[in-house]
């Protein structure tokens, strides 16, 4: 019986040494892993509305609409983890002297290949994409990944929503979107959730906007 | 003392020889910076669970070593997921769930099974650095390999032409280019080492 619990003993020491410096370093590295995310979020939030030449400063204000979309085919994006069922999160861009919507950024994210691809939609009043920016991925390398590439992103520029479509060879046609080669699931993911969450945002803003 | 070192490199290759730790050889080879990457975080998870396992092994009673060596592997994989995450988040997002796999990476627990509880602390860290060592550049062998072939770059840098680069070899790159190349490397390796014995 005593040999038993000294075994027992042993293994609760070890697991407890260890959950203690766990602890530890968790308390240390969390609060850098937060940081690091929001700063990534601000940053991108910033590149995605440049180039649009706006007559003033502009600040982001953040707006969370509840939408009638069943839970689970949510939008998993949000900067707390968990899951808010239907809420929709975007950001107004307002000007700071008049105080004038000017356009919207938002996080659309989607499970596409092997990972979520969240990527960062900046779009001006009339919900035409200015850029996009793939914030984070872990897509096949080579393929997929390839959706980081500048070319690949500044496909999107100046398309209108709810008008993508995904082409494996160069058209002509406007709204078309040239896939990666290899990888048109990748590809195809960001369109649909582009489209998707344009739709939800010019269905957000019309109503229950300003 | 030497020799503990070297053998992981060659001799007993963990990757060409033993045949241990196939998993995250075949996931992560796809460039060189992640097999860099992988072969740092598992050298530095080797190197320290062989030094805690050689320090512990007359305390742990021999009917319970084995979730004991779990446990003090599986903190110290823990440890460098969340300090690859504060610190290195690129590399930590593109080696995504291959970091928390290191608990149950073959060559670790296999090590501390079969070296570090029968032999002192010194002989343990020259054993860890050596198959951790081994365990690298087998990895970075196979991503040269691959990412030469299936992205036309080394290490990012763009070494093949420019027309091949748009339009490589891309299976070297998916996971039958795993396949292939290491089990090419390990042929070459056992030609040798038969013309050599």
């Amino acid at each position: 019986m005593m040999y038993y619990l000294k075994l027992a003993l042993v293994l609760l020491i070890i697991a407890g040494v260890a959950a203690g410096i766990l602890a530890f370093v968790n308390s240390k590295t969390a609060p850098i892993i937060v940081a690091n995310k929001l700063a990534n979020e601000i940053e991108a939030r910033k590149k995605v509305m440049e180039g649009l030449n706006f007559s003033e400063d502009f600040d982001f204000v953040k707006k969370e609409v509840s939408i009638d979309k069943p839970a689970g085919k949510c939008n998993p994006l949000k900067i707390k983890e968990e899951k808010t069922g239907s809420t929709f999160l975007y950001y107004e861009v307002v000007g700071k002297d008049t105080g004038k919507v000017l356009g919207y950024t938002f996080m659309s994210a989607k499970s596409g290949y092997s990972s979520i691809v969240k990527t960062m939609v900046g779009v001006d009043t009339t919900y035409t994409i200015n850029k996009i920016r793939v914030i984070s991925q872990s897509e096949t390398p080579g393929l997929g990944a390839k959706c980081q590439d500048e070319d690949f992103m500044a496909q999107f520029d100046k398309k209108n929503y709810d008008a993508m479509k995904v082409t494996k060879s160069k058209s002509e046609i406007e709204t078309a979107i040239l896939s990666i080669t290899g990888a048109t699931i990748t590809t195809r993911t960001i369109t649909e959730s582009l489209n998707a969450d344009l739709k939800t945002l010019a269905k957000v803003t019309a109503k229950g906007g300003e | 003392m030497l020799k503990e070192f070297t053998k992981g490199i060659v001799k007993e290759n963990p990757v060409f020889i033993m045949a241990l730790g196939l998993c995250p050889t075949l996931a992560v080879t796809t460039s060189i910076e992640n097999a860099i990457g992988m072969g740092g975080a598992a050298t530095f998870v080797l190197l320290m669970s062989n030094v805690f396992i050689s320090l512990l092994k007359n305390l742990i009673p021999s009917q319970v070593r084995i979730p004991a060596y779990i446990v003090v592997i599986a903190s110290f994989v823990t440890i460098v997921d969340m300090v690859m995450h504060a610190y290195i988040p690129a590399l930590h997002k593109s080696l995504g769930l291959f970091i928390p796999l290191i608990v149950v990476n073959c060559i670790i627990l296999g090590r501390a099974e079969a070296f570090a509880n029968k032999n002192n602390v010194g002989k343990s860290i020259m054993d860890g650095l050596g198959m951790g060592v081994g365990f690298t550049l087998a990895l970075v062998l196979i991503a040269a390999i691959r990412e030469l072939l299936g992205n036309g770059t080394l290490y990012g840098a763009p070494v093949m032409w420019e027309s091949y680069r748009n339009s490589p070899m891309l299976m070297a790159i998916l996971a039958p280019g795993a396949f292939v190349t290491m089990g090419l490397l390990m042929g070459l390796l056992n030609i040798l080492n038969k013309k050599k014995s």
